[in-house]
C-alpha cells in the first residue's frame, strides 16, 4: 500500500478528502495516526502561551515616544503618595521573598529571630496595613524595606558562596514562588514600575534555571 | 478605566495611559514577533518599532476593529516589512531564545519549549506562514496580503511547514526515547 505524502496529511487539516484519500485514511493506521498526531500540533500551537518582553523594553520604548513627542510625562501627582503606595508594596514583596528565601535555604541560613523583621514573613496585610500617611512615615518605611532587601540579598549571597547556587530545582521552585507572589502585588498596583521590574526579573531567573535544568541534560535535550 | 478612554487619553499624548496600553498588550506584541523573528535582539528591534508606529498611527484608529486585532497587525506588519527576515540561522540553529519568558504552568514548559525549539528550526518562510496561520490564526489571504504572495503559496508554504514540523518533533520524540533507553 502507498501511503500519503506528508504534505497531503498536512492539507487534510484543513481540507476535506477526496475518495481515494478517505479509503486509504480508513484502512492505514500508518497515515490515520500521521493526521492525528498533525491535528495534535495544530492545537498545542494554537495554546502556545504569550511571551513577556524583556524589562527593559517600555524604557526604550518610552524614551522613543518622548524624544518624538508622542507623549509626554505626566506631572502634578505628589510625589510621596506613588512613592507610599510603591513602598507598601514592595515591601510585601521583600517579606514574600525573604520568606521564599528562607525556604530555598531550606533552613542553613535562615533562622529568622524572633522580633526581627524576618519573623512577619508569610504575613503581607500586617505590612500593607502600615500605607503611610505622611512623607515622614513613608521615608521610615522605606528604610525599613530598605534593610529587608538587604537581609535577603544577603542570604542569597550566602546561599551561592556555600554550594554554587544550591539545586536548580530547589531554585526552581523559590522562584516560582517569588513570581506568584510578584504576580498577587502586581494585582494592588499593576502600574507600579519597580514591582514590574520585580516580576519581570523573577520570571526570567524562572526561565533561565529551566534552561540551566534543560542544559544539564546530556545530548539534544527536547 | 475602559480600554477605550485608555485610548483615547493615549492619543492625547498621556504616557501613564499608553503605558496602560503596553502592559496589557506587550507580551501578545512580543509573542508574535519573537516567534517570526529568529533571534532576540530582532525581535526587541520589531516589538519597539510596532509600539511606536502603533501610537504614531493612534489618532487613525477609529475603533472600527478591536484594539488589539489593530495592534496585532501592526506588529506582524513591523515583523516582515520593517527590516525583513535576516539570514541568522546559522548562528542560532539550535540557540534557546534568551528571553523567553513565557506566562503559562511550570508542567507545560517542556512541551512548550520544543515546540518553540522546532519553530526556530523551521526555515523562514515557512516560519512566517505557520506562526501566521496556526498560532495567530489569519487566514491564506491575510497572509498573502501581509507577504505579497498568493493564497495558493501560502497553503502551499503552510502544508510543507506542518510536515516538517512533524518530522522536527518525532525526531525529537525519538531522540527522548533513546535517552530513557540509555539511562
Amino acid at each position: 500500500m502507498q501511503h500519503l505524502m506528508i504534505e497531503t496529511i498536512a492539507r487534510l487539516i484543513d481540507e476535506a478528502p477526496t475518495a481515494d484519500q478517505a479509503t486509504h485514511l480508513e484502512q492505514c493506521d500508518e497515515c490515520r495516526t500521521s493526521l492525528e498526531a498533525m491535528r495534535a500540533d495544530l492545537a498545542a500551537l494554537r495554546n502556545l502561551p504569550m511571551i513577556e518582553p524583556p524589562p527593559t523594553e517600555w524604557d526604550q520604548i518610552e524614551s522613543r515616544l518622548l524624544e518624538e513627542g508622542l507623549i509626554r510625562r505626566r506631572f502634578g501627582q505628589p510625589i510621596w503618595r506613588s512613592t507610599a503606595l510603591r513602598v507598601a508594596a514592595t515591601i510585601a514583596v521583600f517579606v514574600f521573598g525573604a520568606s521564599a528565601g528562607v525556604a530555598w535555604t531550606g533552613g542553613r541560613t535562615g533562622e529568622a529571630a524572633s522580633g526581627s523583621p524576618m519573623a512577619v514573613a508569610g504575613s503581607p496585610s500586617l505590612i500593607m496595613a502600615t500605607e503611610p500617611g505622611t512623607p515622614e512615615e513613608t521615608l521610615q518605611l522605606y528604610r525599613q524595606a530598605e534593610a529587608l532587601y538587604l537581609e535577603v540579598l544577603t542570604r542569597v549571597a550566602a546561599l551561592e558562596e556555600e554550594d554554587g547556587g544550591g539545586d536548580p530545582v530547589a531554585r526552581l521552585a523559590a522562584l516560582e514562588g517569588i513570581a506568584n507572589i510578584t504576580r498577587s502585588a502586581l494585582d494592588q498596583a499593576p502600574a507600579d514600575p519597580v514591582l514590574n521590574g520585580y516580576h519581570l526579573t523573577a520570571l526570567a531567573q524562572r526561565e533561565a534555571t529551566i534552561r540551566q535544568i534543560a542544559a544539564s541534560k546530556p545530548g539534544r535535550w527536547f | 478605566m475602559v480600554e477605550s478612554e485608555y485610548i483615547k487619553r493615549a492619543r492625547q499624548g498621556d504616557g501613564e495611559a499608553v503605558r496602560e496600553l503596553y502592559t496589557r498588550y506587550a507580551p501578545r506584541v512580543y509573542a508574535v514577533v519573537r516567534r517570526l523573528a529568529d533571534d532576540d535582539a530582532l525581535a526587541e528591534d520589531w516589538a519597539q518599532e510596532a509600539w511606536v508606529r502603533a501610537i504614531r498611527a493612534l489618532p487613525s484608529f477609529r475603533g472600527e476593529a478591536r484594539f488589539s486585532t489593530w495592534l496585532h497587525r501592526i506588529a506582524v506588519n513591523s515583523a516582515l516589512h520593517g527590516k525583513r527576515w535576516r539570514d541568522r540561522r546559522a548562528k542560532n540553529e539550535v540557540a534557546l531564545p534568551a528571553t523567553l519568558s513565557m506566562r503559562g504552568r511550570t508542567e507545560q514548559t517542556a512541551l512548550r519549549i520544543t515546540l518553540e525549539q522546532a519553530l526556530q528550526e523551521l526555515p523562514a518562510g515557512m516560519r512566517q506562514v505557520l506562526v501566521l496561520h496556526d498560532v495567530e490564526g489569519y487566514t491564506h489571504e491575510e497572509i498573502a496580503d501581509f507577504l505579497g504572495v498568493t493564497a495558493g503559496t501560502s497553503k502551499s508554504q503552510l502544508f510543507k511547514a506542518r510536515a516538517r514540523m512533524r518530522k522536527l518533533l518525532d525526531e525529537s520524540q525519538e531522540t527522548e526515547g533513546e535517552e530513557a533507553c540509555n539511562t
